[in-house]
């Protein structure tokens, strides 16, 4: 079977590969203008953090790779859409918010919404400062700590940057409950974090 | 697509195995780097990233579209950046009426149409020389 | 560890030295602009800010940390995902090329050609382009046509001279594998780039020079 690689530029070797260095806008445009390894470099670099946010989402690792998967499907085939190719970050949280919802809206149908829900895993590599690892660590559990749907709210405001009509819509719920949500994740985050001041 | 309710079913058999042979001899024609689906295009399923699907055999690439007298082939193909894409198409159509016109396959007007997609280096060429 | 009590109500009027705490959200959302002196004023209420300010900041701090953290995947994930992608290049108009056989047409995308001009941007060594475009009738044989690019420039090149480097290479590689009738290449230099510099979010601006340069439309030498 005749397969080639994903294009690189000029034949060069991948530690001189200037795209692993550009911005965020340049990638976006190039990918939007067909360069596909420019998506790979985009792939790579975001890849991990929409991975996280979905696992967090949708409450455990099972189907986070499906979901980035798909969720990077549809931006290549919506780059175009992209006012602010700068903005590609953001974009791409709020594509992976918007997959992993219709994940759960699939598992609500099946009468299983949350019986996949497992503690945060923990990745074993070594860390690199100390006192900022007390305060992440604390962060992590906390966000862990929190009810699926407080945790919802709260992740899909302040990472995938929804609005609370937004999220309304995606969860099936009224607005008025996801800004009480919000407000008692707030709370509950705001005094754990006391602790590590 | 080749309307397969109307040409006989032998002929649809036939023109399927014309799209492999053809996909398979301009993989091997020079400066071809790479055969893509030269079929209408059709909205790719997500599964088909989840299954790791092979965009290869059994279905051929190459588009063979037969009715009346008129036999129609469209080939997309990626070229090699060593060499003129003009040069590359050419040999391509080449190669795609030598096979049509070995396996018989001919029509009274044989059309062909091959479109470089991508120009690339293929993964086997030496890099560059410094 | 106390269970978090999700029936208790929440005082929805919570204020914080008579300031409502969703008054103060929005505050720190907006980015403390325009400044609120009822706000500022308040001890309580800056320590509050304080506080909210760390919890979001550390909440997406977590995330990035733990992303960052990942064990180095295996590739099958990105390799499929890219050959769907590569087979789903959308492209564009069909530049013709000719052949004495009117019942043989041969042609190469504009998608390709914008892939050759990508190309030609990353062997002038200190450029990386963004944005190419084709300014005319492509799809016309002999048509006259111009080559728009937008690039970044590494700090310390003279421009003009990278500027003619790039259009010789644009014009050379164009040249090789379509008939393009390229009239001329024009480039916009919009950013520069310091070396082992990883650019900001938006790719624009940043450099000495400000704002983007445009070095003109030069006739293409081929």
């Amino acid at each position: 079977m005749h397969r080639t690689p994903p294009d690189r530029p000029g034949g060069r070797h991948i530690a001189d590969d200037p795209l692993l260095d550009a911005s965020d806008g340049t990638l976006a445009t190039r990918a939007r203008d067909g360069d596909v390894h420019a998506f790979e470099v985009i792939a790579r670099r975001h890849g991990p953090l929409m991975r996280v946010l979905a696992g967090r989402l949708l409450g455990s690792d099972v189907e986070t790779d499906d979901v980035v998967q798909e969720a990077f499907l549809v931006a290549w085939r919506r780059l175009g859409d992209l006012d602010d190719p700068g903005t590609l970050r953001a974009w791409l949280m709020r594509i992976v918010g918007n997959r992993s919802i219709d994940r759960l809206r699939v598992r609500r149908d099946h009468d299983d919404v949350d019986a996949y829900e497992r503690p945060a895993p923990r990745s074993e590599a070594p860390d690199r400062q100390v006192e900022t690892r007390l305060q992440l660590d604390a962060m992590w559990s906390a966000l862990d700590k929190l009810p699926l749907d407080q945790r919802r709210c709260w992740l899909l405001r302040e990472t995938a940057g929804y609005s609370y009509a937004e999220i309304a819509q995606a969860l099936d719920l009224p607005t008025s409950t996801v800004r009480g949500q919000i407000a008692r994740a707030r709370v509950f985050l705001m005094g754990e974090m006391e602790a590590w001041r | 697509m080749t309307d397969e309710m109307l040409d006989a079913p032998e002929t649809a058999e036939t023109d399927q195995a014309l799209s492999r042979a053809l996909t398979r001899a301009l993989r091997g024609a020079p400066g071809v780097v790479d055969v893509f689906d030269a079929h209408p295009v059709v909205e790719a399923a997500v599964t088909l990233v989840a299954e790791g699907l092979e965009l290869a055999e059994p279905t051929g690439l190459v588009d063979v579209d037969r009715s009346g007298g008129l036999l129609s082939v469209a080939a997309h193909v990626a070229t090699d950046v060593a060499v003129p894409t003009p040069q590359t198409l050419a040999r391509a159509a080449d190669v795609i009426r030598q096979t049509v016109a070995e396996l018989g396959a001919d029509a009274d007007e044989v059309v062909v149409s091959v479109t470089a997609r991508l120009v690339e280096a293929p993964l086997e060429a030496a890099p560059p020389a410094e | 560890m106390t269970p978090i009590d999700d029936s208790a109500p929440l005082d929805a009027a919570e204020l914080v030295d008579g300031v409502p705490v969703d008054e103060l959200v929005d505050y720190l959302d907006r980015g403390r602009t325009p400044r609120d002196p009822r706000i500022e004023g308040s001890a309580e209420c800056r320590l509050y800010l304080q506080a909210l300010d760390r919890v979001t900041r550390l909440s997406h701090a977590s995330l990035e940390r733990e992303a960052e953290r990942e064990p180095d995947r295996d590739d099958t994930w990105i390799t499929g995902l890219l050959e769907t992608i590569r087979h789903e290049v959308v492209g564009g108009r069909d530049i013709p090329v000719g052949h004495p056989d009117p019942a043989t047409k041969l042609s190469v995308t504009e998608a390709a050609a914008r892939g050759l001009v990508r190309r030609a941007g990353d062997d002038v060594d200190g450029v990386l382009l963004s944005s190419t475009s084709f300014d005319g009738d492509v799809d016309t044989a002999g048509a006259p046509v111009v080559v728009r690019v937008t690039a970044a420039v590494r700090y310390g090149l003279d421009l003009n001279a990278v500027a003619d480097q790039l259009r010789d290479r644009v014009a050379a590689t164009l040249g090789l594998h379509t008939e393009l009738a390229v009239t001329a290449v024009d480039v916009t230099v919009d950013d520069v780039w310091l070396p082992g510099d990883r650019g900001t979010g938006t790719g624009s601006g940043g450099g000495p020079d400000g704002g983007p340069t445009d070095t003109g439309t030069e006739e293409a030498r081929r």
